[in-house]
């Protein structure tokens, strides 16, 4: 019985030391600290392709809130691989008018992405939605990738771009992303370039 | 029978066992904490995968997912260093019994969705800190765990460990035990 009154006792602390130190740690992490309360998975505000022609989010502007990535993804204009290559070759992608987004971490961005893309880490936002916003003002068209198929940080950003007043009509969901890109050996650059 | 059993009290005493079974949890666990902690919301991401936490309020899954590795970190700290072993291998042994299934769940649901050929084909990004892994060969990789977890708990040594520098005696009865012998 004592013995086993010790050993909750003991877990007890070990507990409330590992919890503290979570909590602790967590909040003098800078910008790896996790924001306990803010919505990383916001819904996406209704847009065009899910808004009824009455002008209302219907059933489907609910599926895009709470339904699967694939509904989700239905809120954006979708450019594959050739459209995503198109964008990049026009002189409007030099002159600032087409504007690819990388919508992934630090390391990601760093090891290779597409030249001219700025970069927008959805977890990260306070760090570069500023920068962001000034480039794609006045864009007509706003590529945003991430990874890939299976990422959802692309969606997120777009629905971020949408509630910062980038039209949705300039918004382009490039689903294949970096892996698709980089898969077919199409140009790219390391570091912050 | 009885010889068997002062056998296992033997060794147990010596505290090698306890030393091996905390040097290789401690430090697996430490391994994989520190994994997460490097990109926390990448296992903030890996978490939300298995819907076990309810997205709203997100006060929730953000506190599990800014705790759970610091929390990993405190348990294999605890046990590499020898202070409150015993509440390391609980603590240890129930986060595998509560990870251990849902992991499960999600590669079944990966297998019932894909085109794997076989169960242990399925392979996937677990959250746990390993990079893309085979289902069983982390189930594997879990049961040892497990079971290594279970000495700590049940050992009477703590040859080894610093809390002996802070018990009155300095030994534990089954290594006094051990010594009389």
């Amino acid at each position: 019985m004592k013995g086993i009154r010790g050993a909750i006792a003991e877990t007890i602390v070990v507990v409330v030391v590992g919890v503290t130190a979570g909590f602790g740690l967590n909040a003098v992490r800078g910008r790896d600290s996790i924001d306990l309360t803010r919505d990383y998975k916001p819904p996406i505000p209704a847009t065009p392709a899910t808004t009824n022609e009455a002008g209302t989010s219907g059933a489907p502007a609910a599926a895009v809130e709470a339904g699967h990535k694939d509904q989700r993804d239905q809120a954006f204009q979708v450019v594959t691989l050739e459209e995503a290559l198109t964008i990049y070759e026009d002189p409007n992608a030099a002159s600032g008018l087409y504007v690819f987004v990388d919508a992934r971490n630090d390391g990601a961005f760093e090891s290779g992405h597409i030249p001219g893309a700025v970069q927008c880490d959805f977890y990260r936002l306070d760090d570069y939605i500023a920068e962001v916003g000034s480039n794609v003002a006045g864009a007509e068209k706003v590529v945003v990738y991430c990874n890939g198929y299976d990422c959802e940080d692309s969606l997120l950003i777009c629905g971020e771009l949408l509630r910062n007043d980038v039209p949705w009509e300039a918004i382009h969901l490039f689903k294949g992303g970096w892996e698709e890109w980089h898969g077919r050996d199409l140009p790219y650059v390391t570091g912050r370039e | 029978m009885v010889k068997s059993r002062s056998l296992i009290a033997r060794v147990d005493a010596s505290g090698v066992p306890l030393l091996v079974a905390r040097l290789f949890v401690g430090g697996m666990f430490a391994w994989l904490a520190y994994n997460k902690l490097l990109d926390p919301f990448e296992f903030l991401k890996q978490l939300r995968e298995y819907q076990v936490f309810p997205e709203h309020p997100p006060l929730l899954i953000n506190s599990a997912a800014a705790i759970v590795p610091w929390f990993e970190m405190t348990c294999a700290v605890a046990l590499l260093v020898g202070l409150g072993v015993r509440a390391a291998g609980i603590l240890i042994t129930g986060m595998l019994l509560f990870f251990g299934p849902i992991l499960l769940i999600r590669a079944w649901d990966l297998f019932n969705g894909g085109t794997y050929a076989s169960f242990c084909d399925v392979r996937f990004d677990c959250g746990c800190g390993t990079g893309e892994v085979y289902i069983c060969s982390k189930m594997i990789e879990n049961t040892a765990l497990f079971l290594c977890a279970l000495i700590p708990i049940f050992s009477s040594s703590r040859r080894f460990c610093l809390s002996r520098l802070f018990t009155k005696r300095g030994s534990s009865p089954a290594e006094v035990s051990s010594m009389a012998t």
